[in-house]
Parts: structure tokens; C-alpha cells; sequence
């Protein structure tokens, strides 16, 4: 079972995206609302994949994406941004920020399945 | 010509008659007058020269002088006035001797009182004829009537011309400020509405990112659902239809987004054939599915111009997809360029303002065959959220978007209808100099 560590700033999203990934019976999934636990939750849970939302008031995603980077045990684990901000032509499947898999809110399940998937293949 | 003038040339006329009037009666009156009176002070001196001859003789014939009229006539012959005719008047007025000139016609005389002993015998008079004073009075005026022809007509003219001139200069000069106030107040609203643009923009970017995420929460939760309750046809309809909405808001939001970015992007030099061309590629889809063809009349050389490629081609993908929009089924779109360079003629749209005489411009020209823009539509095309569209095709932000990129770009984004039927967008973008 793959195990996924969603952080987001908003709790609904990140309560919804695991009761519909861990629906499938394919994940487990673990939630952090605040971008400054993001190192100590990742430690924590181990994930396979992070799904990291890039607006969070008090650490921007791309921030925590580094501090990841910089730890040794820690950065070679998948991210996958998420974000409200990108403009159209710019949301496609594989779309990459530095390495990274991007996609816009809001996105079906099945789509973030789908990426989820790509990234850990 | 105004009411104003029409006087002054009223007056002006006036002037020159007057003038010329003055010119034509003076001359002739001033040389009458002078002539008359040196006449007269010639007579004057005649008539006291002859009346002291003849006191004289009558001193040295006193008793004898009333019988002597012929002597009398004689002496009275020496004269400084050949012309004048002398009459000698004894006490009662009765001629006695004469200078026999036979004048006729007007006269002029001038008496001298003689004296016998001194008491008064009698009065000499002398007189002659303003034949000839009116004769040179009447060339004087003849030379006059011509001098005052030759001041009327350039008196009238002159001045009218000059006046013409002037109020012509006026006029110029009034248009010239209305132009450049009509220029100053269209670079004021455009002022105005990029600040207004700017202001939507900021917060187009706010409300984007902060509605987002409760369309997110309504997407998950909705997949949640569907996958927890056996839903029947109608709820599966519902959960569809609420799948849709969170879609069209997203569209919607998106448009914003779009509306709201500025031109951080950096200008690279680009082929705007090329970008036709990615356009097309990207709606080939719902162009088939509409059938509608193609037509391309692009130079493939045409020259570059500087811009950001993604967003140049956002305008083009907004422009087709309007177009075909328009269109519904079956029709064409035709997209034709040329290069240009901006005259004076071009400058009087009011959408030219970013332009100046002599620009070079690259001009494309995205034409269709569709119902062609109604009178409201003309005047509403870009404001945002406009449309025509039926509910859920087009979210109204399609020509506001690419007109905003077109402007950051500065250039020019009109629609118009075609004469021969149909809508045609004009866009119209400096060349980059290489």
C-alpha cells in the first residue's frame, strides 16, 4: 500500500483527499495542516509521496520543497505540488515545476490518482 | 462665414466706400475753393488797381471825365487780368465805360468804389468767368473718381482677405486644440481604465486563489460521496451536475486569472506565423467538430516582433475559438497578415493611440462567416463577462483577456464587422526592428 502525506493549509481538503484516495484501498494516508511540521510529519509517516500545497500562510510550499531537498533522508521522496494559482494552458498532465509534478485545484480524484500513479512509476 | 464677420465685412465696405468717396470729392472741392478764392483775390486787386487809374483821371479831369467814356474804356484797358471785364457804374449805377469782354456763364466780380474830390461818383467793377476753374475742377475730380476706384477695390479686398486669413488661421488652430484635448482625454481613460484593469486585476487574483479552494472541497467532496451512497439515476444526475458547475467555476476563475496577470514574462523575438500556427493546432479539435474550415493567407515571412510567445498565442486561441463560437456550425475562419506602416488617416480610431505616424506594424486579421456583431454586442465586446454565448460555452473573458495580452504587448485589438458580412478581428502590433 502506497503511502501518501497530504499538507495543506485548509483541513477539508486534506481530510477529503484521504477518505477519497484511502476509498480505493490503495493508500494510506496521512494529513498535515501546517507547512512548518512539514519535516518533523514527513519523518514521521515516511511517505512514498508528498502532495504539497504551495500557499500555506505560514511556509510556502516551494520552501518546505527545499528544506526536503536539504535532508538526506527526506529528499528522495516524491512531491506533487498542488495549487490555486496556475493559469490556463499552463495545467496539463506531467506538467513539472524543477523536477517537481504540478497540478491546479480543483482536480477530480481520478486525476490525482492519475498523477500520483505517474510520479511513483 | 459667422455673424461676427458679416459685419466686419459689412463695415469694411463701408470704409472703402467712404474712402473712396472721400478720395474722389475732396480734391475737386479743395482745388474749387482754392481756385475761386485766388479768382476772387485777383479780382479784388484788379477792381481796386482799375478804380485808382480811374480816380486818378478823374483828378486830372474833374470837370470833364463824366463825357470821356471812350478815354475812360482805354485807360481801363491796362490790365493784370487779360480776361476780366471792367465796367465803370457812374453814382446811379449806370455803366459808362467798359472793357468790352463779352463774358457769359458763371461770373465772378469783385466793385471798387471811385471818388470825385472824395465824394463817392461811382463803382468799378471787375469781373471774369469760372468757365475755366470749372474746367480744371472737373479734371481734378475725373483724376479723383479714378484715385478713388483705385482705393475702394483693394480697401474692400484687402482687409476681407486678411480677415479670412485670419479666421481660417483661427479655425486651424481651434481644431488643432480640440484634436489635442480629444487626444488628452482619450489618454486619460486609457489611464483610467489600465488603473481600473489593474484594480480588477489585483483582486480578480484574490477572489481566484480564495474560491479556489472551496471549489476543491466541492470536487473531493462530491467524489467522496458518489463513491459512498448507491445513488441512484437522479442523484448520480445531481452529483454530475454539481461535477459541471465546479467546472464552469473554475473556467470562470481561470479567465480571471488570465485578466489578471501582468507582462513580467520577458519579449523574445517571435514569428506570429508560427504562433497562428500552434493556435491552430491547439483548437483543431472544436474546429472539426464544428466544421468549419481554415483558410490561411499568412506570409510565412512575415518579420518578427517582440513578445511573450505563450501569451501571444493565448490571444490567437481566444480569437479562433470566438470566432467559431460565432459560427456555431459549418463556416469559415480565415486568417490573413500584412505589413504596414501607420498614416494619419489610421491615427483617427480612437484604438490607434498606441501607435505614430510611420510605425512599422505587422496587421492580422482573423475574419469569419458568422452572424457578424449586433449593435450592443459592439459596444460591450470587452468588457468581462460579456457574452452572447448560450449558458456554459464561453465565460465572457476571451476578447477581454487577449485585448488585455495585446495591449501589454502594445498593440491594438479591434472587432468590426465585415462589410460583406461576418466579424473580423484586427490585430495590429509594432514590428521588432532587427
Amino acid at each position: 500500500m502506497k503511502r501518501i502525506l497530504v499538507i495543506d493549509d485548509e483541513p477539508a481538503i486534506t481530510r477529503l483527499i484521504k477518505l477519497n484516495l484511502e476509498v480505493t484501498g490503495n493508500y494510506q494516508v496521512f494529513t498535515e495542516n501546517l507547512g512548518g511540521r512539514a519535516i518533523a510529519a514527513a519523518r514521521q509517516f515516511a511517505p512514498d509521496l508528498i502532495l504539497l500545497d504551495i500557499m500555506m500562510p505560514d511556509m510556502l510550499g516551494s520552501d518546505v520543497a527545499g528544506k526536503l531537498k536539504q535532508e538526506p533522508d527526506l529528499r528522495g521522496i516524491k512531491i506533487v505540488f498542488l495549487t490555486a494559482m496556475l493559469r490556463k494552458g499552463e495545467v496539463g498532465k506531467g506538467q513539472t515545476v524543477g523536477g517537481q509534478h504540478i497540478v491546479a485545484k480543483p482536480i477530480s480524484t481520478e486525476e490525482l490518482i492519475q498523477v500520483i500513479e505517474e510520479t511513483l512509476a | 462665414m459667422s455673424q461676427r464677420a458679416s459685419h466686419i465685412e459689412v463695415y469694411l465696405n463701408r470704409v472703402a466706400i467712404g474712402t473712396a468717396l472721400m478720395a474722389c470729392l475732396l480734391p475737386p472741392t479743395a482745388y474749387y475753393l482754392l481756385a475761386s478764392r485766388h479768382l476772387a483775390g485777383s479780382l479784388e486787386i484788379e477792381a481796386h488797381a482799375k478804380a485808382a487809374i480811374v480816380n486818378d483821371y478823374i483828378a486830372r479831369n474833374p470837370a470833364s471825365w463824366q463825357y470821356q467814356n471812350e478815354r475812360l474804356a482805354e485807360v481801363m484797358q491796362l490790365s493784370i487780368m487779360p480776361h476780366a471785364d471792367t465796367v465803370l457804374f457812374d453814382g446811379a449805377g449806370v455803366p459808362m465805360a467798359s472793357t468790352g469782354a463779352n463774358l457769359h456763364g458763371y461770373m465772378m466780380s469783385h466793385d471798387a468804389p471811385v471818388f470825385d474830390f472824395g465824394v463817392a461818383a461811382g463803382h468799378v467793377t471787375v469781373a471774369a468767368s469760372l468757365d475755366e476753374v470749372f474746367g480744371r475742377t472737373g479734371i481734378v475730380g475725373g483724376v479723383s473718381a479714378l484715385l478713388g476706384l483705385l482705393i475702394f477695390f483693394p480697401l474692400r479686398k484687402l482687409p476681407l482677405q486678411a480677415l479670412r486669413r485670419s479666421q481660417h488661421d483661427l479655425q486651424a488652430e481651434l481644431q488643432r486644440r480640440l484634436e489635442a484635448e480629444t487626444a488628452l482625454r482619450s489618454a486619460h481613460e486609457r489611464l483610467a481604465e489600465a488603473d481600473r484593469l489593474n484594480s480588477v486585476g489585483r483582486l480578480a487574483a484574490g477572489v481566484a486563489h480564495e474560491v479556489k479552494n472551496p471549489l476543491t472541497i466541492v470536487q473531493f467532496g462530491i467524489d467522496y460521496l458518489s463513491t459512498q451512497i448507491k445513488a441512484t439515476p437522479d442523484q448520480m444526475a445531481v452529483f454530475n451536475d454539481i461535477r459541471d458547475a465546479v467546472g464552469r467555476a473554475d473556467k470562470i476563475v481561470k479567465g480571471l486569472l488570465e485578466f489578471s496577470r501582468k507582462t513580467d514574462a520577458e519579449r523574445t523575438p517571435v514569428r506570429l506565423s508560427e504562433i497562428v500556427n500552434k493556435a491552430l493546432h491547439l483548437t483543431r479539435h472544436d474546429l472539426e467538430l464544428r466544421q468549419i474550415v481554415v483558410l490561411r493567407e499568412l506570409q510565412d515571412s512575415l518579420p518578427p516582433i517582440k513578445g511573450v510567445p505563450d501569451q501571444l498565442t493565448q490571444v490567437f486561441i481566444n480569437l479562433i475559438t470566438n470566432a467559431a463560437q460565432a459560427i456555431g456550425k459549418q463556416g469559415w475562419i480565415k486568417l490573413s497578415s500584412r505589413v504596414a506602416t501607420i498614416g494619419k488617416d489610421d491615427l483617427s480610431n480612437d484604438a490607434m493611440d498606441s501607435f505614430r505616424i510611420g510605425d512599422a506594424v505587422i496587421i492580422i486579421e482573423v475574419c469569419d462567416n458568422g452572424p457578424g456583431l449586433s449593435a450592443e454586442a459592439e459596444n460591450q465586446l470587452f468588457d468581462p463577462f460579456f457574452t452572447t454565448k448560450p449558458l456554459g460555452e464561453g465565460t465572457g473573458l476571451g476578447l477581454p483577456v487577449a485585448r488585455n495580452i495585446v495591449l501589454m504587448h502594445d498593440g491594438t485589438l479591434i472587432l468590426r464587422n465585415n462589410p460583406a458580412g461576418g466579424t473580423a478581428a484586427i490585430l495590429t502590433l509594432k514590428l521588432n526592428p532587427e
